[in-house]
């Protein structure tokens, strides 16, 4: 799922030829407005089946791809 | 007396000098501590050879110090240029040149990731960063001390402050100069109507190069209140955001209904009671009635207002929302005039509509831009001598939107007159979208429809013909999208035609590609 997830963001929400290592900061990126987080939200939830509770959607939550890794993680296994 | 935006901003100052005018959560700034900053910029930009006039160019995210920047451009009697630093270079390079600035407000690692030293050329004496340590790519932030002070320069009313740049047809998005008379029109009414006073904290969620941030900081600037700004990082996230605006305790909300919508849905708004928050107005986008009543019943304790907001003339009608709302009303009026200003409809056949029937809204007054930058044809369409009379010089705005006149003289809205659409409360004109889509290689031609979205206005839906052998995957256009425009214009799915339906004029049939775009959805 993360390298789904590294994948979606460079090809998907970053511009160009732009690429992130998993640990970058997207919130210093820009990547992260109301439409990449409602693209990062949608393909979470279309990749995994999971649905986020609205209390995840947290900066922290999605400051970087581990971190968004990180929160899958925690869903699955509860 | 005051007739200079910053001049209404110093009024408050003297008058509050020990209020936190601006903070972006890390470095507040009190009202002589804006002054201090302002008058620091201003001192700098006319050592650095600033002409009445000059444009300058604004490419930051927002902060305390990027507001003391807006303030000090203004003192030394230029004009600044908000530029979105999250759009594609590209962009950013088109406008701040379209503009023709001669100084530009950045970021170290924005200015260089967006290569603004070598698409524009400027000496670096005429770059302003606003970090602390910087190189010798400009003037840092800490440098200012060493320029002094130095009195605001003289300027008329007429003159402009800022310009905003909107999605143009084209495919180049074109420059609303907006003069101090214009700007102080707006923000004074605000201000008197929303009984804006020095006890307020005013958010700040509109990016700086969105006009309604002008209500945000000078609403709050010439009332001595505090205005917060919202991190851009932290904006997107609902439940964040719901906190945020509660531990600080926002006392006056402004911002598109699909805001107000995310935060509703998203943002677990039952946690708090926003006692402060006694003020929630709304622009940008039509606001459902079916999500509006459940946002009132959220922020119990706030009146609301329905502010109509063409960026050629402002704010220049609104309507506050009765509490409960009727339950009959299904759509939500524009409301009538704001001060000063006069509206009216204007018929098919050039006549005014009275009561019940349907017209383009015109728009006269003190609030009407001064033109696009640098098209006086385009500013020609936009702005005309009133119609109903040429008695003497009237110019009237043409806001390019269909309205019925009500009952009590105010106005329903009903759509454009053309292409442009609202996504988000932004701006976006389809014709912009297609110029895109057709500077790839593999397309033949394309065309964009909006289909209507009661949370976001409209979703962008793009029909592609592909060049012959060209292989195109609807991934590799949005990409291709995303490096030309904003991120919100980029079409949501991309659809390959063989051919796109057309009238038997030979325009593209619209109506009927968003027909059949909708029903594949």
């Amino acid at each position: 799922m993360k390298e789904d997830l590294q994948k979606f963001v460079n090809g998907s929400l970053l511009r160009g030829s732009e690429q992130v290592d998993s640990n970058e900061s997207l919130l210093e990126r820009g990547v992260i407005d109301s439409v990449g987080l409602m693209q990062l939200i949608e393909f979470i939830e279309d990749r995994t089946g999971l649905r986020i509770p609205d209390q995840l959607l947290v900066p922290e939550n999605f400051r970087s791809v581990d971190a968004m890794d990180e929160m899958i993680q925690n869903l699955r296994n509860p | 007396m005051s007739f200079l935006l910053w001049q209404s901003v110093r009024t408050a100052a003297e008058a509050n000098p020990d209020r936190l005018a601006v903070t972006d959560g890390s470095s507040p700034l009190t009202y002589a501590e804006l002054e201090e900053a302002s008058s620091a910029v201003c001192a700098y930009l006319l050592a650095a050879g600033l002409e009445p006039g000059d444009r300058v160019g604004i490419v930051a995210p927002k902060s305390s110090r990027c507001v003391a920047s807006l303030l000090g451009v203004l003192k030394a009697g230029g004009c600044y240029v908000p530029v979105d630093p999250r759009a594609p270079a590209a962009r950013v390079q088109f406008i701040l040149r379209n503009a023709d600035v001669r100084f530009v407000v950045s970021e170290d690692r924005l200015f260089t990731a967006l290569d603004l030293s070598s698409s524009l050329g400027h000496p670096s004496e005429r770059i302003l960063l606003l970090d602390d340590g910087v190189g010798d790519q400009g003037t840092g932030w800490s440098d200012l001390s060493s320029f002094g002070a130095a009195s605001p320069a003289s300027r008329r009313e007429f003159d402009p402050t800022y310009i905003v740049y909107a999605s143009g047809s084209t495919g180049e998005p074109k420059g609303v100069v907006i003069s101090h008379r214009n700007a102080l029109t707006f923000v004074d009414w605000a201000r008197t109507t929303f009984h804006i006073s020095n006890e307020d904290r005013l958010s700040n969620h509109a990016p700086f190069h969105f006009d309604l941030s002008v209500l945000d900081l000078y609403g709050a600037l010439t009332a001595g209140a505090s205005v917060h700004l919202v991190p851009d990082s932290s904006a997107p996230f609902p439940s964040t955001l719901a906190q945020w605006i509660d531990e600080t305790g926002i006392s006056v909300w402004y911002s598109v209904p699909s805001a107000l919508i995310r935060l509703l849905k998203k943002g677990d708004l039952g946690r708090f009671e926003f006692e402060q928050l006694r003020c929630i107005l709304f622009a940008g986008e039509v606001f459902p009635v079916k999500h509006l009543r459940p946002v009132m019943e959220a922020f119990p304790h706030a009146s609301f207002h329905n502010l109509y907001e063409p960026t050629e003339a402002n704010v220049c009608t609104f309507y506050s929302v009765p509490r409960p709302i009727p339950p009959e009303m299904e759509s939500l009026p524009i409301g009538r005039s704001c001060a000063n200003i006069e509206t009216f409809a204007l018929s098919e056949d050039g006549g005014k509509c009275d009561e019940g029937e349907v017209g383009e809204l015109l728009v006269r007054g003190p609030c009407v831009m001064q033109g696009y930058w640098g098209l006086p044809e385009r500013t020609q369409q936009s702005i005309m001598q009133n119609p109903l009379h040429d008695d003497y010089l009237d110019p009237v705005y043409r806001t390019g939107d269909r309205v019925s006149v009500l009952p009590d003289g105010g106005y329903s809205f009903l759509g454009r007159t053309d292409h442009m659409v609202k996504v988000r409360g932004y701006r976006v004109e389809l014709g912009e979208i297609e110029v895109a889509l057709n500077a790839h290689a593999g397309v033949r031609e394309a065309a964009v429809v909006a289909l209507p979205d009661d949370e976001v206005g409209a979703t962008l839906h793009a029909a592609v013909v592909p060049a012959e052998d060209s292989k195109l995957d609807s991934e590799s256009i949005k990409k291709h999208c995303l490096n030309r425009l904003l991120r919100y214009a980029v079409p949501e799915t991309v659809t390959f035609i063989s051919e796109l339906p057309r009238t038997s004029t030979g325009k593209i049939d619209r109506v009927t590609l968003g027909k059949s775009m909708s029903s594949d959805l």
